[in-house]
């Protein structure tokens, strides 16, 4: 049986199957902070396609529709995955701390599992707000749609 | 996830006799999005279950539950990794699809 760490109350094992998950950690971070960017990028092309979509005949309302789409899928995209890149680094960053040490302090730990947990709450409330936008898209367009038909 | 990839397969199969093309690839990707939603959820839920074990754990049984928690944690982030690296793929694609 492997000597528990007094300090940590981490057995080897724990604390190796801990320092194990920082690359992930950190290609996760490298993963959001990447769809991020990318996201700006397709905003911005997508932008700048606009005067192709002008000249094919969209106008007035729809142009409106098209920018505001465009910057508040932008945005939405773009803050989600770049929050939770950066707490996923954060996170890693924490672990390479932990990894370092021959016998890693407890203060390190707590910290890895403290941005751990602000990882999975952010995560957890973004999707929450994802879901209920849809319950309320669902529910909208089933309105509108009733509505049409009656 | 989960609960998305199930609302777009109903609605893919409610619109089946409306606009079939549309509801196929709605149905595609509900099976798409459960393929990765599926071990995401897996996973943590056996996190959220380790985490649990070490809360209701007595001394003796705290090391051996700890030591569960902390590889359900890599398992999950492994898998969380992996979807998340299979998000910046389709993402390349789909910025690389705007402007070519």
């Amino acid at each position: 049986m492997e000597e528990t760490d007094a300090e940590t109350g981490l057995t080897p094992r724990a604390a190796r199957a801990l320092v194990a998950t920082q690359p992930w950690a950190n290609f996760a971070g490298i993963a959001a902070i990447s769809v991020a960017l990318l996201a700006v990028v397709r905003g911005i092309g997508r932008l700048y396609r606009l005067p192709g979509a002008l000249a094919a005949g969209m106008h007035g309302h729809a142009t409106a529709v098209y920018i505001g789409g465009v910057i508040a899928g932008t945005l939405w995209v773009a803050g989600f995955n770049g929050v939770l890149g950066w707490l996923a680094l954060r996170y890693g960053g924490a672990l390479a701390g932990v990894a370092r040490a021959e016998r890693p302090p407890a203060a390190a730990v707590v910290c890895a599992f403290r941005l751990q947990h602000r990882f999975w709450r952010v995560q957890g409330i973004l999707w929450a707000v994802v879901m209920a936008l849809l319950v309320l898209g669902v529910a909208a367009a089933s309105v509108v749609l009733l509505a049409l038909h009656r | 996830m989960t609960l998305l990839a199930v609302i777009l397969l109903l609605a893919g199969v409610a619109g089946l006799a409306a606009n079939p093309r549309r509801a196929h690839v709605m149905i595609a990707m509900a099976a798409g999005t459960l393929v990765v939603a599926l071990p995401l959820a897996v996973v943590q839920v056996n996190y959220a279950m380790a985490l649990s074990d070490v809360a209701n754990a007595l001394d003796a049984a705290l090391e051996a539950r700890i030591e569960r928690a902390c590889s359900s944690q890599r398992n999950l982030w492994v898998v969380t990794a992996v979807v998340m690296g299979l998000g910046a793929v389709l993402a390349l694609l789909r910025t690389l699809a705007v402007f070519f």
